[in-house]
Order: structure tokens, then C-alpha cells, then sequence
């Protein structure tokens, strides 16, 4: 039986996070769990961290960017692999997600089959490092 | 919810008899049009009043095609088919009224005109003046329908594509979906009357486009680098358009399994 994996999800809109839990829900070893809220993830984080990191990035208290700077630019935390998601349509924002970063950068809206495939590829990545 | 009156119900199951063909590209309609050659059958489903199953045909084509028309929150909507088609269901009630017709226009709007003497009777019917109402055309001197073209305004305003994507096919899921955005939607643009600010409007635009509603997702990424305020009650009204088809898929779907 394989072991399960800790996903946050960071998304303020409860409609958008139901979505991507929904896709999630498609990899049976994810066990998600949604914050609403930059800063609340980032304390979660530092309780208890995760095996896998999916966030927005136009969040309430902490910007995505900060967030993900704080985490991947931190010894304990940047091996976490992180995706960014946004419905930002500045056309360098992929690359300011990569330079705070992240591990990979989705466009919104998205296929959720495309969401599934992009978390595979990143859990694929960790296993085989 | 708002129905639509007794007298529309019974002129849309009783009277139709013009046409109405399969929505196709704009010269495609004009061509079938001046064929004058459609049909299309009418059937009230058992489960409702509001429902109505469409079967459409042109005549030379020979391929009949199913659509599905409901009118909820007083708006008609297409539940099944492509959403042309109450744009082509006012064609065939205008065809009616106006044979022979004349078909002109541009792509922006399109124009029926009556050749010879028009029976103002059958023109100015209740379904007739509810899609006229619905749909934004208008009659000029008795003579002129004029329509705008799907492109400007269509029937449905959300993707059903998209939505099923999102949704993955999942009916359950959907109506989850469907409620958690009508909630946050209708909270989202109370907070916007006291505060517009582009956080609120860049949230809404994302959840929009998840369930399908691209057009409001269009105008609430305009609002997010305009900042307007006094266009509010324009995403107001698309928020109630979104919300009123998307519930009616809701009702459709039945209890909750």
C-alpha cells in the first residue's frame, strides 16, 4: 500500500479550492487540506510540513510570492515542492513565480486533468531525487 | 421563481409551426432562411412545465437535431443544444409573422424584413414579444425585426464545456460546485458595494471562469484593472444570469442522490 501524501492547498476562493481538491481527489494518495489564508499556510507549514504545496497567488495576509520566497528561500522548507496557480494575466508572471521559486506555474483557468498531470510530474520529480 | 405567463406557454405549444433550423454559421442561416424550407417539432416534457424538447430540422439537410429549451428565473435558457438556437427559435416565430421574408444585416445584427403585407396579429403574440424582450430585438414600423447576433449576445451564459470540465463529469460534484460559487458570488459582490477593490473582483474572475461563466469572468478582469464602480450593476445582472442557468441545472439534475 503506498504511502499518503500531505497536500496544502492555498486558495482563498472556496470555489476555486473545491475545484482543485476535486482534482485531486483523483490521486489516491493525496490527503489534501485547504487554508484560506498566506500567513495561516505558512504557520501550518512550520507545524507540520507537507509533502507537496499548491497555492494562489492574490491571497489575504501574505501575497503568494512572499510566501513562496519564505519557503523555498529557507533551508527546512525548500525542498517542498511547490506549484503555483493564477488567473494573473501579466505576461511575465510564470517567470516571477519561477524567480520566487516555485516549481511550476499553472494558468487559470485550468484542465483539472492538466492540474493532476503537472502534481504527478512534481511527486515524480521528489521520488526520484 | 418568475414563470413565464399561461398565454406564452400555451402559444409556444400550440402555434409553432414556422421552423427552426440547426444553429449554423450566420450565412448558413441566411441561406436556409431565404429556402424558407425548415420544420421542427415541439414536445412538453412530463417532468415540468418549463421544459421543452425541441427536435430541429432543414428539410433538404434531413438531419434532425435535439435541443432542449427551458425558461427559469424568467429567462430562457438552452439546457440541451447550442445556445444559437433561441436566437434561430425567434427567426422561426418571426418567419411566421413576416413571410416571405427578407434577411439582411451584418454580423452585429441581424435584420428580418417582411415582402409583402405583415399579419400584425401573428407578430405581436406574447411569445413573440417575450422573446423580443429577452433577446434585445425590436420591431421597427411593424416591418423590421432586428436581432443581435449570437456573437454579441448569446442564450446561455455559461460554457456548458467548460463547466463539464471543471466538474469532471461528476453531477454531484457539480451542484457542490454550483452552490459554493453562488454563495461566494453573491457574498463576493455585497462586499464590492461597500469596497470595489480589485482583490474581490480578481477572486470572483477565478471562480467565474471555473464554473463556465466566461463572459463574467471577462467583464470582472475589465473591472480589475479599471475599477469602475458605477459598473457594478452590469455584473450585478450577468452574476443573475450565470446564477439563474446555473441553478436551473441544478433543478434539472433532481434531488440530491
Amino acid at each position: 500500500m503506498s504511502e499518503t501524501i500531505q497536500v496544502y492547498v492555498v486558495e482563498d476562493s472556496p470555489t476555486q479550492a473545491l475545484g482543485v481538491k476535486r482534482a485531486l481527489l483523483q490521486l489516491p494518495q493525496l490527503e489534501v487540506t485547504l487554508f484560506h489564508d498566506g500567513l495561516e499556510a505558512y504557520r501550518a507549514v512550520q507545524r507540520n510540513q507537507p509533502g507537496l504545496l499548491l497555492m494562489d497567488l492574490i491571497l489575504p495576509s501574505l501575497h503568494g510570492l512572499a510566501l513562496c520566497r519564505l519557503l523555498k528561500f529557507h533551508l527546512d522548507y525548500k525542498h517542498i515542492p511547490l506549484l503555483i496557480f493564477s488567473s494573473i494575466t501579466e505576461s511575465d508572471i510564470a517567470e516571477q513565480a519561477r524567480r520566487a521559486g516555485a516549481d511550476d506555474f499553472l494558468a487559470k483557468p485550468f484542465d483539472p486533468a492538466e492540474l493532476v498531470e503537472r502534481v504527478r510530474a512534481l511527486l515524480a520529480k521528489v521520488t526520484a531525487s | 421563481m418568475k414563470l413565464l405567463p399561461l398565454e406564452v406557454w400555451e402559444e409556444l405549444w400550440a402555434g409553432l409551426e414556422g421552423g427552426l433550423q440547426e444553429p449554423l454559421s450566420l450565412p448558413d442561416l441566411r441561406w436556409l432562411a431565404r429556402q424558407g424550407r425548415w420544420a421542427c417539432e415541439f414536445s412538453r416534457r412530463d417532468e415540468g412545465p418549463q421544459l421543452f424538447d425541441l427536435q430541429v430540422w432543414a428539410r433538404d439537410l434531413n438531419q434532425r437535431h435535439d435541443l432542449q429549451l427551458q425558461w427559469a428565473e424568467g429567462l430562457p435558457t438552452l439546457r440541451r443544444g447550442r445556445p444559437q438556437a433561441l436566437e434561430y427559435l425567434l427567426l422561426a416565430l418571426g418567419w411566421r409573422g413576416f413571410a416571405p421574408l427578407r434577411i439582411g444585416g451584418d454580423d452585429a445584427e441581424l435584420t428580418f424584413e417582411a415582402a409583402g403585407t405583415v399579419d400584425e396579429e401573428s407578430l405581436r403574440g406574447p411569445l413573440l414579444a417575450y422573446l423580443l424582450a429577452q433577446l434585445g430585438a425590436r420591431l421597427d414600423d411593424g416591418r423590421l425585426l432586428r436581432c443581435p447576433c449570437p456573437a454579441q449576445q448569446s442564450g446561455v451564459p455559461v460554457d456548458l464545456e467548460a463547466l463539464n470540465r471543471s466538474c469532471m463529469d461528476d453531477a454531484e460534484f457539480e451542484r457542490e460546485l454550483i452552490e459554493t460559487f453562488t454563495a461566494e458570488g453573491r457574498r463576493q459582490l455585497a462586499s464590492l458595494a461597500f469596497n470595489y477593490s480589485s482583490h474581490t473582483l480578481h477572486s470572483l474572475k477565478g471562480s467565474a471562469a471555473m464554473v463556465g461563466a466566461l463572459r463574467l469572468a471577462e467583464m470582472l478582469g475589465e473591472q480589475e484593472k479599471a475599477l469602475q464602480k458605477d459598473r457594478l450593476p452590469e455584473l450585478e445582472a450577468e452574476f443573475q444570469r450565470v446564477v439563474a442557468f446555473l441553478q436551473s441545472r441544478v433543478e434539472l439534475s433532481g434531488p440530491r442522490g
